[in-house]
C-alpha cells in the first residue's frame, strides 16, 4: 500500500487553489463593506439611502397616522378596519400597537442610516464641500428622526454610532434634554453646511433654510420663543435668499410643477413606479364611489374639520372634497373626503401618485414665527404680518386679515390657522400636545363616539417588543 | 472487443494493441501510475521461491527484479493454474519457461517487453484430438429458474480453457472431443453448475440464482450494501412499489410508504412542492426538507422554486420522470446520514434510476391516460339566500335594505363561482425506454412525455424527459459510465393559496365572490366583472386563473460522468464529475381588464435563471476479507461541490394593449427597474466510513464528514460530522438459532451528529442593499446596510440516537423494522430579533435547541404465497417535538399571518412546547338575549356576538391574557399500509395513507362564516343567529368584520386515505410472442377520504414547506381524485 500514499496529495494539486476560492464567500452582485465607502458618488449614495427612509413608509401615512389619525382631524373610514388604527382614533393603543412601533423602528432605522453617513464618509476622500453638505444633510435627517421621536416618546435611546456588530444593543433611554440637545447640536451644524439652494435634479435635498427653519420648531416646541423668532428671522427676513414665498395659490403645493417651488421648505419626494409612489391617495380616496377609482376610504377627515373652514377660504376645497367629476359625470359621496393628496394624474391607478408630502413648508415658518412673536411680545405688526400672508393666500384677498386681537386671541387665531392650513401634514398631535391642548380637545371631540384619552397619552408608549429584548428600556408611566 | 493490461516500464509507456478506450483509461490511471514512479535496481537474474502463486503476481515479481515490461490479455492469464516457483538465480528465459509449463501460453521478448500470447499449438492439439477420438456439437439451452433464458453464460470444458457462451437466446454450442468430460456452467449472481457430458448431445441446463449474492442489496451513501449488514435506520421503496402510483414526481413515491416521512403535498397545483418531514421537523428557518441525491448528486430541493406571480411554489423534482426510478432509499438515522454531513441533519433521499441489466435488449413501453376531480366543493350561499343575508347585515346595523323582495326573488341560484373555476382535467403519461447490455456494456435509455392539467381552470403541467444511463466495463478492473438526463417542464399556475382581499386567489375568490354578480359584465366584449363588490374587494376569480400568465418553463439537464479502477484487489478508486443545470425562464402578465392589473394598467414580467451546480467526487473503496470471520470494507473520499445562480429580471407595465402579453415588454409605458443576482455557495467535503463485520454476527460502522461551507462565517467554515453504529446480528447466535423461530433478528443502535446549512448566501457578511429615492423627479440610487455582520455565524448541529431491530420469522414471510431515536438540534439557526433601536430588526444567530423523538414501526408480511398471492405492508410512526431552547427568551410569534385579516400571529414558537402550535382565543359559543353582556368581559358586545373565553378572569378580553395553545399542526401517527393482491394474473393494490391527531387552521372559516354581506357564506349560515334563531354557532348579520383568531377555525386534520386503488390485469406470454408481460390497469387516486375537516382537503399547506406556519388552509388549491386507465408492455 506504501506507494499509494501520495494519493490525497493528487487531489490536493488539483483543488487546493480551487478549494479555498470554493469557500470563499465573494458575492458578485451583493455589495459588502470591504467594497464600498470609497468614492464620492458612493457617499452621495449613502446619504440618499437616509432620505429613502422617509418615503418607506414613515411618511407614507405613518407619521400622519401617530399625529393625524389620533386628533379630531382624522377618522377610520369603511376600508380596512385596522383594529390598531382603530386603538389609536380611540386612544385605546397599548405598547404593542404596531403602528407606534413602526414609527420607532422606522425612525430608529433612519438614525442608523444617518449614523453610518457620519461614521463612513468623513473617511472618504472627495470634494471637501460636497462631504461637508452631505454630513450637514445627515444630521439635519438625524434631528428630524430624533425630533419626531422625542415629541412622540419623550427621552429616547441616543444611537450616534452606525451598529457595526451584536454588542452593546440594549441602549438606556436618555433624558429629554440630552435628546434635544443632540437635535440642537444636528441642526446647527446642518445649518452651518448645508446650502441655501439646489440645482432641479437635488431638489429635495436639505437646505440651510430648512435646518433653520426646523431649529426654529425645536425651540418653539421648547417654548424657547426668543431663540424661535432669531432663528426664523434669520430666514424670514432673507427670504429672497431662500428663494421662499408662499405660492400664489394654496393647491400649487400639491400639484406636481410646483409642489418643489417656492413655498416648499422640505418634502418627502415620491414619485411613481419605478420611484416610490405616495400611498396616501389610495388609502383616501372614495370606495365604490367612483367608477374607475379604486380607493380604500381608509382614512377619512372629520366633518368637524370640513366645516371648521370660513367660506371662502380656498384651502377648504384644495384639502377635502364631497365630490368629483369625471367625464361629465359629478359623482358625490355622503361625507367630505381628503383631496390633499389626489393626484388626477394618478385617476384609476392611484397607487401611483406622485405627491410629495410636506414636513415643513413655508407657511409654517410665517405661522410659528407669528406665534413665537404674540408670546414675546404680543401681536406686533410683524406677527399681523405673517399670518395675514397666509390667510391673504387662503382667502385670495385681505378681506379676511386678521385685527385688533389680544395676546390669547391671536394665540386662538394662530392655532386655527395651523390646523387648517396643515391638514394630514403630520403637524396637528404634536401642535396639541406642545400647546397643552390635546386633552380637552379630544376630550370634547364626540364626532365618533367617546375618545378614551387619559393624562398619559401625551405620550405615546415604547414598542413593548423593544422593552422584552431590552430590559433597560423604562415604559412611559401609565402604560 | 479486447482489451490489455497495462504496466509501467521505467519512464515508457507501451500499449498493445492500441484501442481507443484506453485513452479514457490513461487518464484516470496516469494520476496513479505517477505515484509508481521509482528509480529501481534491476538485473537479469531472478530469485524467486513461492507456492501456488499466480501467474499475475509472478510477472509482477519479474518485473521488480528485472525491470522488464508484461503484457497480456486479462481474460487469458484467468486461465492460468498457480504454479509453484522455485528459482534462484536464473535468467528471465528460464524463469518464463518454467512459469508456463502446462500452460496454454506462450511469450515473445520484444525490447525488455515481455508479451504473453495464447498457445498456437494448442489448435494443432486440438486437432490431434480430433483425430484421434472424433470431436462432436454439444448444443443446448441455458434457462433461469423462472424459464427466462440466460445469456452470456459461460460454458467450458472442465480442466480446459476451451468453452463458448451463450446468445441472446440462451444457447450455445461447443465443439467437445468424444471422449466425455464435464461442462461447467457459470454466471454471476447463480451457483455455477457442472454437467458430465457422456453421450448426450443436447445439454438444457436450469441454473439456480445464489442466494447469497441475491440477498437484498440496498443504496447508501456512495455505495451499496447488504441489507442485513445495515446497522443505519434505511427504508427501502423499489420500482415495484411505486408502479402502481402514477406519480408526477419522485417524492410523492415516498409518501406513505416509509415509517417516520411524512410527506404533505401542499397544494393541488399541478409540478406543486411538497412538505417532507423525515422524522419531523429540527429547524426553524435553517431548512427542514431532507437532501435528495440522485445517482450520487447531492440536490437540495428546499422549499421549491418560486413563480414568477404569486401562486404555489414549483417542485423542481418534478422536473425529473418518476418512472425512471429503479429504487428510493431513504436515510433516517445519523449512522446512515452522516456521511453527507452538514446537509445530513434533515435526512437523505436517495434515488437511483434505472440501469440496463446484462441480457436481451428490452422495449418498455408506458402509457397512461386519466382524468382528475376536486374530491368535493363547499356549500355556499346561492344568490337568493346571500341577498337575503345582506339586507340582514344592512338593517341589523341601522341602515336601509339593500335589495328589494323583487330583485331577491329574481336572483335565484345565481353564480356557482366554484363550478366556474373547477374542471374535469385530463391527465397522460407515455414513456418508451430501451435497455439491455452484454458481459461489458449496460445501458438503459428512455424518454417521455407527461402532460397534467389542473382542475382549476388554466393550470397546467408538462413534462418531456429524456435519459441515458450507460456503463461500460473495459475490463475486470476499469469501468466508464454515465447517468444523464435532460428534461423541459412547462407549468402555468393559477394564484391560488395567497392572502386575501385584493390578492385573493381564485380559490378564495370563489368562496367570497357574491353568487349574485356574474362573471362577465358583458361576455360578448370580454369584459369581466372586477371585483366582489359592496364589502371585501376580491377580483373576479374566474379572471384571475383565466387571464393571469404565471408561466415557468424549465430546462434541467442533471448528470454525471464516472470511471471506476480498482488499483489493487479490493481497492477501487471512483471519480465522477456532474453538473445540474437548471435554467427556469418566468413569464408573468396581468391585463389591464382585470381587477389586479387596473393599477398597473397591464403588468408584464419575465425573469431567468441559469443554476449552475456542478459536482466532484473522488472515492476510493476498499473491501478486504481478512478471514473467516473479519472483513472490513472502507471508504474515503473528498468532493467538491459549487453552485452559481444567475437571474435576472425586468418588468414593465401601463400596456396599450394587452394582445402581446409579456413578450413585449418594450411596449409598456413605465418600465421598473431591472433586477439581477449572483449568488454563490461552494461545499468541500472529506468523507470516510468503515464497515467492520466480525462473523456475520457483529457490525460496526463509523463515518465522518468534514465539510466546509462557503455559507458560514469566517472561522466557522468547516464542520465535522461523525457517527458510529453497531449491529448485532442475533439470529446469527446458536442460542436464537435453536428457537427455531428467528429467521432474522438484528438489534442496531448508532449515534450521530449532522449538520444544516440551509440558511442561504452570504449571511455572515455585512452586506448593503440598494434602494431608490427621487430628487425633483429624478431617481437616485441610495445604499444601505442591510444586516449586522455576523461572523460568528456557524453550523446547526442535529445530534441523533436510534435504537432499532430488523426480525423475520416464519420463514421470513413477516419481517418488522422498528426504530426509536432521539435527536436534539443545538445552534439553531435563526433570525433573532435584536432591539430596533440599532437600526435592525433582527440578526441571523445560532440560538437555542430543538428535540424531536420518536417510534418507527414498519411490517412486511407475504400473507399468501400460492397462486394467490397476498402481501401487506405497514408502517406507523409517531414524533414529539419540543422546543427546548430559545435563546433567552420564552417565546416568539412566527410571521406568515395573512396581512389583509389582521388577526395577529397564529402561532408562537414556545419553549417547552412544539413547533407548530396554535395560539389564539377560545371561543364560548354567542352571546344570547338573557345574557348579561355589560357584566361579561366583552362588555360592548351585542346579542348575535361571539364570545370569548376570558381565561386570566380579568374581566376582558386581551391579548396578553386570553390567547393559549389551541392545537398543533403536529400529527401524533401517521404512516401507510399497502395491501396487494394477485392471482393468475390479475392484480389488486390498495394503499391508504393517514395521519392523525394533527389540526389544520382553517382560515378560509374566519370570512365563509363571517356573515357581513361582505363576501358570500357557507350555506350553512342560512342558520345564524337571530333573535328568533338563538344560534350557538354562527354571529348575527351585521356589516362589521370581526376577527378574532380562536379555536372556531381550528379544525381536526387527521384522515384515512385511499391513495391508491389500482386492478390489473398481466396477459399471458402465450398471447402474443414477441409482447411481453402486456398490463393493462385501472387506477384511482385519492378515491376516498375519511376526515372531519370541512374544507376541501385536510392535506394542504398555505405556506408550503415552512416548519413555523404548517397546516394553514387559506384558499389553497385542492387535490384531486383521479381516474386513470394504463397500459404497459415489453418487446
Amino acid at each position: 500500500m506504501k506507494k499509494y500514499k501520495y494519493l490525497p496529495l493528487i487531489f490536493c494539486l488539483n483543488f487546493v487553489s480551487n478549494g479555498c476560492e470554493l469557500l470563499k464567500e465573494d458575492p458578485e452582485h451583493v455589495l459588502v463593506t470591504e467594497n464600498f465607502y470609497r468614492t464620492q458618488e458612493e457617499a452621495i449614495a449613502v446619504v440618499n439611502a437616509v432620505y429613502q427612509r422617509l418615503s418607506a413608509d414613515m411618511y407614507n401615512r405613518f407619521v400622519e397616522v401617530l399625529s393625524d389619525l389620533t386628533t379630531d382631524d382624522y377618522k377610520n373610514g369603511i376600508g380596512m378596519p385596522n383594529p390598531f388604527l382603530i386603538d389609536l382614533e380611540y386612544y385605546n393603543f397599548t405598547s404593542e400597537n404596531t403602528f407606534v412601533a413602526s414609527n420607532w423602528t422606522q425612525h430608529y432605522d433612519g438614525i442608523n442610516r444617518a449614523n453610518v453617513v457620519l461614521s463612513r464618509v468623513p473617511n472618504i476622500i472627495m470634494d471637501e464641500n460636497l462631504k461637508q453638505r452631505i454630513l450637514g444633510e445627515a444630521h439635519f435627517l438625524r434631528a428630524l428622526f430624533y425630533f419626531n421621536l422625542v415629541r412622540w416618546f419623550g427621552g429616547v435611546p441616543l444611537v450616534t454610532t452606525e451598529t457595526q456588530d451584536l454588542s452593546n444593543l440594549n441602549v438606556p433611554r436618555a433624558s429629554l434634554e440630552e435628546v434635544y440637545a443632540l437635535i440642537i447640536e444636528d441642526l446647527k451644524f446642518a445649518e452651518t453646511t448645508l446650502p441655501a439652494t439646489y440645482g432641479s435634479s437635488d431638489l429635495g435635498r436639505a437646505t440651510k433654510g430648512a435646518a433653520k427653519i426646523l431649529l426654529g420648531k425645536v425651540y418653539l416646541t421648547q417654548k424657547d420663543w426668543s431663540n424661535t423668532v432669531q432663528k426664523l428671522e434669520e430666514v424670514i427676513k432673507n427670504e429672497a435668499t431662500y428663494n421662499y414665498d408662499l405660492h400664489a395659490n394654496f393647491r400649487d403645493n400639491w400639484i406636481q410643477a410646483t409642489e418643489n417651488g417656492k413655498e416648499m421648505v422640505f418634502a418627502v419626494q415620491f414619485l411613481q413606479n419605478p420611484g416610490q409612489p405616495n400611498g396616501m391617495m389610495v388609502l383616501s380616496a372614495p370606495r365604490n364611489r367612483v367608477p374607475g377609482l379604486n380607493g380604500n376610504e381608509a382614512d377619512i377627515p372629520t366633518v368637524d374639520l370640513y366645516n371648521a373652514y370660513q367660506s371662502g377660504d380656498t384651502r377648504r376645497d384644495a384639502t377635502l372634497f364631497t365630490s368629483l367629476t369625471v367625464n361629465a359625470n359629478t359623482y358625490t359621496f355622503p361625507h367630505p373626503l381628503f383631496y390633499k393628496y389626489y393626484d388626477p394624474g394618478a385617476f384609476g391607478v392611484p397607487q401611483q401618485s406622485n405627491n410629495n408630502v410636506f414636513v415643513l413648508r413655508y407657511s409654517d415658518a410665517l405661522l410659528m414665527y407669528a406665534e413665537a412673536l404674540n408670546e414675546l411680545q404680543g401681536p406686533t405688526a410683524e406677527a399681523y404680518n405673517a399670518i395675514n400672508r397666509v390667510r391673504r393666500r387662503a382667502f385670495q384677498d385681505n378681506s379676511h386679515d386678521l385685527a385688533g386681537l389680544n395676546k390669547d386671541t391671536f394665540r386662538d387665531a394662530v392655532y386655527k390657522e395651523r390646523r387648517l392650513e396643515f391638514v394630514l401634514e403630520g403637524q396637528r398631535w404634536f401642535d396639541l400636545v406642545r400647546t397643552d391642548r390635546l386633552l380637552t380637545v379630544m376630550q370634547n371631540h364626540k364626532e365618533n363616539g367617546t375618545i378614551n384619552i387619559k393624562p398619559h397619552q401625551v405620550l405615546f408608549p415604547i414598542p413593548q417588543r423593544d422593552r422584552d429584548l431590552n430590559p433597560s428600556l423604562e415604559q412611559n408611566s401609565g402604560y | 472487443m479486447q482489451l490489455i493490461q497495462l504496466f509501467k516500464s521505467g519512464k515508457r509507456h507501451y500499449f498493445y494493441p492500441p484501442k481507443p478506450l484506453l485513452i479514457l483509461k490513461l487518464v484516470i490511471l496516469l494520476t496513479v501510475i505517477c505515484l509508481q514512479v521509482s528509480a529501481r535496481a534491476v538485473s537479469q537474474q531472478i530469485t524467486i521461491s513461492e507456492n501456488n502463486i499466480p501467474l499475475e503476481k509472478v510477472f509482477k515479481a519479474f518485473r521488480k527484479q528485472t525491470g522488464y515490461s508484461f503484457f497480456y490479455r486479462v481474460d487469458l492469464l484467468q486461465k492460468a493454474k498457480p504454479i509453484n516457483l522455485h528459482l534462484t538465480g536464473v535468467t528471465l528465459e528460464e524463469a518464463l519457461k518454467k512459469c508456463f509449463e502446462g500452460q496454454p501460453f506462450t511469450y515473445e521478448i520484444l525490447n525488455k517487453t515481455v508479451i504473453i500470447k495464447p498457445k498456437e499449438v494448442s489448435k494443432s492439439d486440438n486437432t490431434k484430438e480430433t483425430k484421434a477420438a472424433q470431436a462432436i456439437d454439444i448444443k443446448g439451452k441455458v434457462t433461469s429458474a423462472a424459464g427466462e433464458p440466460l445469456i452470456g453464460v459461460t460454458v467450458v470444458i472442465k480442466g480446459t480453457t476451451t468453452g463458448t457462451s451463450t446468445d441472446v437466446s440462451g444457447s450455445y454450442t461447443l465443439n467437445v472431443p468424444n471422449n466425455g468430460g464435464t461442462l461447467v456452467f457459470s454466471y454471476i449472481g447463480f451457483v455455477a453448475k457442472e454437467v458430465a457430458i457422456g453421450n448426450a448431445t443436447v445439454i438444457n441446463v436450469t441454473l439456480e440464482a445464489d442466494a447469497k449474492a441475491l440477498e437484498e442489496v440496498v443504496v447508501v451513501g456512495y455505495g451499496t450494501q447488504k441489507k442485513s449488514d445495515l446497522t443505519g435506520a434505511v427504508t427501502s421503496v423499489k420500482a415495484e412499489d411505486l408502479k402502481t402510483q402514477p406519480l408526477t414526481s419522485i417524492d410523492q413515491g415516498i409518501q406513505g410508504r416509509a415509517s417516520g416521512v411524512q410527506v404533505t403535498q401542499s397544494s393541488g397545483q399541478p409540478g406543486s412542492v411538497a412538505s417532507i418531514r423525515i422524522r419531523g421537523g429540527n429547524s426553524l428557518q435553517g431548512g427542514n426538507e431532507p437532501l435528495y441525491v440522485i445517482d450520487g448528486f447531492p440536490v437540495y430541493s428546499g422549499g421549491g422554486l418560486g413563480t414568477p406571480g404569486a401562486g404555489p411554489n414549483l417542485n423542481p423534482m418534478a422536473s425529473l420522470n418518476p418512472g425512471d426510478i429503479e429504487s428510493i432509499e431513504i436515510l433516517k438515522d445519523a449512522s446512515a446520514t452522516a456521511i453527507y454531513g452538514s446537509r445530513g441533519a434533515n435526512g437523505v433521499v436517495l434515488v437511483t434510476t434505472k440501469s440496463g441489466k446484462r441480457g436481451r435488449d428490452m422495449v418498455s413501453f408506458e402509457s397512461y391516460y386519466g382524468i382528475q376531480q376536486t374530491r368535493k366543493t363547499i356549500d355556499m350561499m346561492n344568490a337568493t339566500q346571500f341577498a337575503t343575508l345582506v339586507n340582514e347585515a344592512y338593517t341589523n346595523d341601522g341602515l336601509a335594505p339593500v335589495f328589494t323582495a323583487a330583485e331577491i326573488a329574481g336572483f335565484g341560484e345565481g353564480t356557482d363561482w366554484q363550478e366556474e373555476i373547477f374542471r374535469t382535467a385530463p391527465i397522460q403519461n407515455y414513456q418508451l425506454s430501451f435497455s439491455g447490455g452484454d458481459e461489458k456494456t449496460t445501458y438503459a435509455i428512455s424518454g417521455g412525455y407527461f402532460k397534467q392539467l389542473g382542475t382549476i381552470i388554466n393550470s397546467n403541467f408538462d413534462r418531456l424527459n429524456t435519459r441515458i444511463n450507460l456503463e461500460r466495463k473495459s475490463n475486470a478492473k476499469f469501468s466508464v459510465g454515465t447517468h444523464l438526463t435532460f428534461n423541459r417542464t412547462t407549468g402555468n399556475t393559477v394564484r391560488t393559496g395567497t392572502d386575501g382581499e385584493v390578492n385573493a386567489g381564485a380559490v378564495l375568490g370563489a368562496l367570497q365572490m357574491s353568487p349574485i354578480q356574474p362573471v362577465y359584465e358583458n361576455e360578448a366584449l370580454g369584459l369581466y366583472t372586477l371585483n366582489n363588490n359592496r364589502g371585501i374587494v376580491t377580483p373576479n376569480p374566474v379572471a384571475t386563473a383565466n387571464e393571469i400568465i404565471n408561466e415557468n418553463v424549465i430546462l434541467r439537464l442533471l448528470g454525471d460522468v464516472y470511471a471506476q479502477y480498482e488499483i489493487v484487489k479490493g481497492l477501487r478508486l471512483r471519480v465522477s464529475v456532474g453538473t445540474d443545470l437548471i435554467n427556469n425562464k418566468g413569464n408573468n402578465f396581468i391585463p389591464s381588464t382585470i381587477a389586479q392589473g387596473v393599477g398597473t394598467r397591464g403588468y408584464g414580467l419575465v425573469s431567468n435563471t441559469t443554476s449552475t451546480n456542478w459536482l466532484n467526487e473522488n472515492i476510493l473503496t476498499y473491501e478486504k476479507k481478512i478471514n473467516e470471520s473479519n472483513s472490513l470494507n472502507l471508504l474515503a473520499g473528498v468532493t467538491f461541490q459549487g453552485n452559481r445562480s444567475e437571474t435576472v429580471s425586468a418588468s414593465s407595465q401601463g400596456y396599450v394593449t394587452n394582445a402581446l402579453e409579456e413578450n413585449s415588454l418594450q411596449s409598456g409605458s413605465t418600465f421598473n427597474a431591472p433586477e439581477t443576482s449572483t449568488p454563490e455557495w461552494g461545499l468541500i467535503s472529506y468523507l470516510g466510513r468503515a464497515n467492520y463485520n466480525f462473523k456475520e454476527k457483529y457490525l460496526l460502522t463509523l463515518t465522518g464528514r468534514v465539510d466546509g461551507s462557503s455559507r458560514f462565517g469566517e472561522g466557522h467554515k468547516y464542520g465535522f460530522f461523525p457517527s458510529a453504529a453497531i449491529g448485532y446480528r442475533l439470529a446469527e447466535e446458536e442460542f436464537i438459532k435453536n428457537l427455531n423461530f428467528f429467521d432474522d433478528l438484528k438489534f442496531r443502535v448508532s449515534y450521530g451528529i449532522t449538520g444544516n446549512q440551509e440558511i442561504g448566501q452570504y449571511n455572515s457578511l455585512a452586506t448593503l442593499t440598494s434602494l431608490n429615492y427621487n430628487f425633483g423627479g429624478v431617481l437616485v440610487t441610495g445604499f444601505r446596510p442591510n444586516r449586522v455582520p455576523n461572523p460568528d455565524l456557524r453550523w446547526e448541529k442535529t445530534g441523533q440516537f436510534d435504537a432499532g431491530l430488523d426480525m423475520g420469522v416464519l420463514n421470513n414471510r413477516l419481517r418488522f423494522t422498528f426504530d426509536g431515536y432521539y435527536k436534539k438540534t443545538t445552534d439553531l439557526l435563526y433570525s433573532s430579533s435584536i432591539p430596533w433601536t440599532s437600526g435592525y430588526a433582527e440578526a441571523l444567530q445560532n440560538i437555542g435547541s430543538v428535540e424531536n423523538k420518536g417510534l418507527e414501526l414498519g411490517i412486511n408480511s407475504d400473507n399468501f404465497t400460492g397462486p394467490f398471492k397476498w402481501t401487506t405492508s405497514f408502517n406507523i410512526a409517531t414524533n414529539t417535538n419540543k422546543v427546548l431552547d430559545l435563546g433567552g427568551v420564552d417565546f416568539f410569534y412566527s410571521a406568515g399571518v395573512s396581512d389583509h385579516l389582521k388577526v395577529s400571529q397564529v402561532t408562537r414558537i414556545e419553549v417547552g412546547q412544539a413547533i407548530g402550535d396554535f395560539y389564539g382565543y377560545v371561543s364560548d359559543g354567542i352571546f344570547q338575549l338573557e345574557d348579561n353582556i355589560a357584566q361579561s368581559a366583552q362588555p360592548t358586545a351585542k346579542p348575535g356576538d361571539r364570545r370569548y373565553k376570558d381565561l386570566n378572569g380579568d374581566g376582558r378580553i386581551t391579548a396578553d391574557g386570553d390567547r393559549t395553545v389551541i392545537g398543533s399542526a403536529l400529527p401524533k401517527f401517521f404512516g401507510g399500509i399497502t395491501n396487494n393482491f394477485s392471482y393468475k394474473g390479475f392484480e389488486l393494490n390498495i394503499f391508504a395513507q393517514w395521519v392523525s391527531g394533527n389540526d389544520i387552521l382553517n382560515y378560509n372559516r374566519f370570512e365563509l362564516e363571517l356573515p357581513t354581506g361582505g363576501q358570500n357564506v357557507l350555506s350553512d349560515l342560512v342558520n345564524r343567529w337571530t333573535p328568533t334563531n338563538p344560534s350557538n354557532e354562527y354571529t348575527r348579520a351585521t356589516r362589521t368584520r370581526t376577527l378574532l383568531f380562536s379555536d372556531r377555525q381550528i379544525e381536526d386534520g387527521s384522515f384515512l386515505r385511499i391513495k391508491t386503488l389500482t386492478l390489473g390485469y398481466t396477459f399471458p406470454k402465450l398471447i402474443a410472442k414477441r409482447v411481453q408481460g402486456l398490463k393493462v390497469y385501472a387506477t384511482a387516486q385519492n378515491l376516498f377520504t375519511f376526515t372531519k375537516y370541512t374544507g376541501y382537503d385536510p392535506e394542504v399547506s398555505r405556506y408550503g414547506a415552512s416548519n413555523l406556519d404548517m397546516g394553514q388552509d387559506y384558499g389553497v388549491y385542492p387535490a384531486a381524485t383521479s381516474y386513470i386507465f394504463g397500459l404497459s408492455f415489453n418487446l
